[in-house]
């Protein structure tokens, strides 16, 4: 090309670039698909905008990077493989990135404030936040990324809301912050940022030493700012501030904040240590450290021996005993008095006495992980993979302990951990092996008694399928263990007691009794998964079906990323048509299987993902290809009320092959069966409505087979009647517009008959209305 | 509410060549590298401005320029760049006003900058620099800055363009925006043998590609967020909204 632009060429250029003259971001996103709302923040990093995405209906952030200047091809290269990183993430506690050019970043628009603007100054949420983000660095640093440049304006905070729901914290700009090597400037870049919160090994350029610790230094750096108002470094000069970042101690923080407590204080300072081995070993221990301070328990940053821990443990779990029990610790608690009983049984060979004391070791270690993990739960509402991350660890612990020393008491200590992790089937295994190596473990009763209720729990039928064989011993065993468990039990009624008596009173078919212990237990703790899990099956099996799925919506709230509660809630899905039609009520010309919505659709593209996941772990998991049926059914109707019938179509169609998959693996499944069902009625209706030719006929008759496979499967299935009925009629109006008058007499006749079959028998569930009132409509007066 | 915090003192604005020369004031060596960079690419307009204003023939502007560049390294003007504010036209400016009316630093500084020769234009012999009577030095290095920062901009999309083997993305794109015939769709797409419809959709990615191109361009000659704004409006000054 020529260096000279001919006058029309400076002109059609400049077309070509006319967006950019609107601001620094336009031209650069799809403005089909995007709406750009508003500036919504600058700084170093470039300008962000909030921005509508059209197409999956969604809020998103748009940060327009200020950086792409000078990018090199590897510059480039590195920064699509750090992009590809942070997009991987997926944790409650990180900001997610949606996409990433070197111009811009799309992520996840959150309506809040950056912590630095958030005002939030009293300490204990302070430390509360930042131990929800030192998990989530934990967790990146799992996945092989670290952020580099934690501060409070890369933190974001979400106010509390009126629901009880706390302040939430977010991770951002993860993986995208850290520095990127311009081509001409290569020398500048390790100025970028703000001094005052960087590690020392950053700001000596020591590329080589910048690991884990050095986000533990951010987050340091980032609670000392909270707690005092200052970065440990403030100059005014980048280049004496990055000097005395590698030379000076920052303030005492107490100096800064003399009332601030000792423990805290003395948190930051490990975080801020120079050498990065002398601070936490991780993110996590941070973490659990906050959290202890939190507890108002003794830290590890505080200097102590191991002597002087291990009374502490000892004394205050015997007190715990003697106190009422917390609900949070009762699966440590139940570790602890079987080693304090064998200990006072005396007279231990010296071997034995040898053994025990690893096993003690062990049981301290496995308390840790199953507190933590149910603080996590606590404290963030719900499971998170870090959960399932720190009770994986232990586990694994346990194996390694198990593989050099056979021991009944690991075995029990895995089948907690299990248990806890929502291996039921395992955690029965495992607690099996304890009691068979040394009997008379304390609580294994109770422990596998729970296991097994929940494997019961999982396997009642509630849509008439045969129940499986195994499923009247589980109701045997398991009762014989919570009988034996609970007999004798006269201490006070803690949440586990009242939970396990709950179960008790299940298995012996008293279903209200159990419903209503397992009310006590939400109430007190509404964060209990699976309170809520069993809950949703009772009231199934109880005919109120409204209020199955509003458990199964707080189970489904609580799950997030949890790998083995996605296949609890798969495991719900498969309840899918009968909860569904619950909440039929709120009208529709519809089939009512697709009306209603119980899960939240704003996450649909991450719940695909999610699903999408599990499946490539366990492919041939036939629950998980329904309940993507069931998401993608669900993403149809929507579209159809929106009127974006070849939407509707395309998701249809997806949400029949996921059904498919799931009548392949698992033929007979009656709840795949009657989805598949209604959604080819739906395929029909909308084919019909977009005006198509092909097509109609075979997906209308497809329902009908569906619907009549599951009738001839459950007679009773009075759904799969209400929704043929519905088909009937519709292709009866087919038959009449198309001047077929014996066909349409025919398909209302059967019609009339399904209607009556579902008006039939008697019910005060809300749904009764509408079998009632169909058969009104097509004449039929009982 | 807000996602990032306003620029406060200590925040550097992300490495581009301009704020890394200002932020550099320290660092001559660097500082220079950058400048050298930036001169390099923009010579021409100031060779514009500068034929304009005081020589008679391209020669001697050229010649001119060159000797400003040397002004500028021999002088302490990169260490005293206010790396806060403005953008690389616009210290050119002040600059190389200064230095056309400074006769005496002019000779100081060819004394000092000796046997410089690190920064050399490499100018056709037969080098035609804009002129004009009517616009003043000031107008004329405006206007063959704004043509250098779209050709440069389209210079690196055909790069990458040509490197991904989109080839013939990019010559599409030069028919179209670059070339004076008249071609339409239709026009290109017989002329590629390919439908209308893949014409619109090469010159649609292009249109983006371009964009982001022409936006790092002028990042480079920027070291705030708000000058970045200013610029790229400064682009399109004089026309139509």
């Amino acid at each position: 090309m020529t260096d000279e632009l001919t006058p029309r060429a400076v002109e059609r250029l400049l077309d070509a670039a006319e967006p950019l003259r609107e601001g620094p971001g336009m031209g650069l996103v799809d403005e089909e698909r995007y709406e750009l709302r508003e500036e919504i923040g600058r700084g170093g990093m470039g300008v962000v905008f909030s921005a509508w995405d059209r197409e999956l209906e969604r809020p998103v952030a748009f940060k327009f990077l200020s950086r792409a200047g000078g990018f090199s091809v590897e510059g480039r290269a590195r920064f699509l493989r750090e992009a590809r990183a942070a997009a991987r993430l997926a944790h409650p506690h990180i900001g997610s990135v949606f996409d990433a050019t070197p111009d811009v970043i799309t992520m996840q628009l959150i309506e809040g404030s950056t912590l630095a603007d958030s005002g939030i100054q009293e300490p204990r949420e302070i430390a509360s936040l930042m131990r929800d983000a030192a998990l989530a660095i934990h967790y990146a640093h799992d996945q092989g990324v670290i952020h580099r440049d934690l501060k409070p304006s890369n933190l974001m905070v979400t106010p509390a809301d009126s629901g009880g729901r706390g302040a939430h914290i977010y991770v951002m700009d993860f993986g995208l912050a850290k520095e990127r090597t311009p081509d001409a400037a290569a020398l500048t870049t390790s100025i970028v940022g703000t001094p005052g919160y960087m590690a020392p090994e950053q700001a000596q350029g020591q590329s080589g030493l910048i690991g884990p610790q050095t986000d533990v230094y951010g987050l340091g750096a980032t609670l000392y700012w909270c707690l005092s108002g200052h970065a440990p470094i403030e100059d005014s000069d980048v280049y004496r501030g990055v000097r005395r970042v590698i030379e000076e101690d920052p303030a005492p923080l107490r100096t800064l904040a003399p009332q601030l407590d000792r423990d805290v204080g003395r948190i930051v300072e490990k975080c801020l240590q120079k050498d990065p081995g002398q601070r936490y070993a991780s993110a996590l221990a941070l973490a659990s450290d906050l959290d202890r301070w939190l507890r108002g328990e003794p830290i590890q940053a505080r200097p102590s021996s191991l002597v002087y821990r291990l009374r502490r443990f000892v004394s205050r779990r015997q007190g715990a005993i003697v106190a009422s029990l917390a609900a949070a610790t009762l699966a440590a608690l139940v570790i602890l008095p079987f080693v304090v009983q064998a200990r006072a049984e005396q007279r231990l060979a010296r071997a034995e006495e040898a053994r025990l004391s690893e096993v003690f070791a062990l049981s301290l270690k496995v308390s840790e992980a199953l507190r933590n993990a149910r603080a996590t739960r606590a404290t963030a509402g719900g499971y998170e993979q870090i959960t399932f991350a720190i009770l994986e660890e232990s586990i694994l612990e346990c194996r390694a302990f198990l593989a050099k020393a056979p021991a009944g008491e690991a075995h029990f200590f895995l089948g907690q951990l299990l248990r806890e992790q929502g291996r039921a089937d395992e955690a029965v295994r495992a607690f099996d092996r304890a009691q068979a190596m040394q009997p008379g473990i304390p609580h294994l009763h109770r422990e596998r008694g729970l296991a097994i209720a929940t494997l019961y729990r999982d396997q009642v039928p509630v849509l008439g399928e045969a129940p499986p064989v195994e499923l009247e011993t589980w109701r045997a065993r398991g009762l014989a263990d919570l009988e034996t468990a609970l007999g004798g039990e006269v201490a006070a009624p803690t949440l586990d007691l009242v939970f396990a008596r709950g179960h008790l009173a299940w298995l012996r078919g008293d279903l209200n009794q159990a419903i209503e212990r397992l009310r006590e237990v939400v109430e007190l703790e509404g964060t209990h998964l699976e309170a809520h899990l069993s809950l949703s099956r009772l009231y199934l099996l109880v005919g109120r079906d409204d209020l199955a799925v509003r458990h199964s919506v707080g189970a489904t709230d609580l799950l997030r990323g949890f790998r083995p509660a996605y296949v609890a809630r798969a495991n719900l899905g498969s309840a899918g048509p009968v909860s569904v039609e619950a909440s039929a009520e709120a009208g529709s010309r519809l089939d009512p299987i697709l009306v209603h919505e119980p899960l939240e659709l704003e996450g649909l593209p991450e719940l695909l993902f999610d699903f999408s996941q599990l499946l490539q772990l366990e492919p041939t998991d036939a629950h998980t290809f329904g309940l993507r049926g069931q998401v993608q059914a669900r993403s149809a109707v929507r579209a159809h009320k929106s009127g974006a019938l070849d939407q509707c179509v395309w998701s249809l169609e997806s949400a029949i092959q996921e059904f498919n998959a799931t009548l392949e693996l698992q033929p007979g499944h009656i709840g795949a069966q009657v989805n598949r069902g209604a959604c080819r009625a739906l395929l029909g209706r909308t084919l019909a409505a977009t005006g198509s030719k092909v097509g109609i006929p075979e997906a209308l008759s497809g329902a009908f087979d569906d619907y009549s496979s599951a009738l001839r499967t459950n007679p009773d299935l009075r759904i799969a009647a209400y929704n043929r009925a519905l088909l009937e009629q519709y292709r009866a109006q087919l038959a009449r517009i198309a001047l077929d008058g014996p066909r349409a007499q025919a398909a209302w006749g059967r019609a009339q008959e399904d209607a009556q079959r579902a008006a039939m028998g008697a019910g005060d569930q809300p749904w009764q209305k509408r079998y009632t009132a169909l058969a009104d409509s097509l004449g039929i007066s009982d | 509410m807000s996602h990032l915090p306003e620029i406060r003192a200590g925040d550097a604005f992300p490495t581009t060549c301009w704020s890394s020369l200002a932020v550099q004031g320290q660092d001559t060596g660097s500082a220079q590298a950058a400048f050298e960079k930036l001169a390099l690419r923009y010579w021409r307009p100031i060779a514009a401005a500068i034929r304009s204003r005081s020589a008679t023939t391209d020669e001697d502007a050229v010649d001119l320029t060159q000797e400003f560049f040397l002004w500028m390294l021999a002088g302490d003007f990169l260490a005293r760049v206010d790396r806060n504010r403005g953008s690389f036209r616009g210290f050119i400016k002040r600059s190389l006003f200064n230095f056309l009316h400074d006769a005496h630093r002019r000779e100081h500084a060819q004394r000092r900058a000796g046997g410089h020769n690190v920064l050399s234009i490499d100018a056709d012999p037969a080098v035609r620099l804009p002129q004009s009577e009517t616009r003043s030095p000031e107008e004329l290095l405006d206007d063959t800055w704004r043509r250098e920062v779209l050709s440069q901009a389209a210079r690196n999309l055909e790069s990458e363009l040509r490197s991904k083997g989109k080839d013939r993305t990019y010559e599409i794109f030069q028919h179209y925006f670059l070339d004076d015939g008249a071609l339409d769709y239709a026009g290109l797409a017989r002329q590629h043998g390919i439908s209308t419809s893949d014409v619109s959709n090469s010159l649609s990615h292009a249109k983006k590609r371009y964009r982001s191109h022409l936006r790092s361009v002028v990042l480079d000659t920027v070291s705030s967020e708000t000058a970045l704004e200013t610029e790229l409006a400064w682009l399109f000054e004089g026309r139509d909204t």
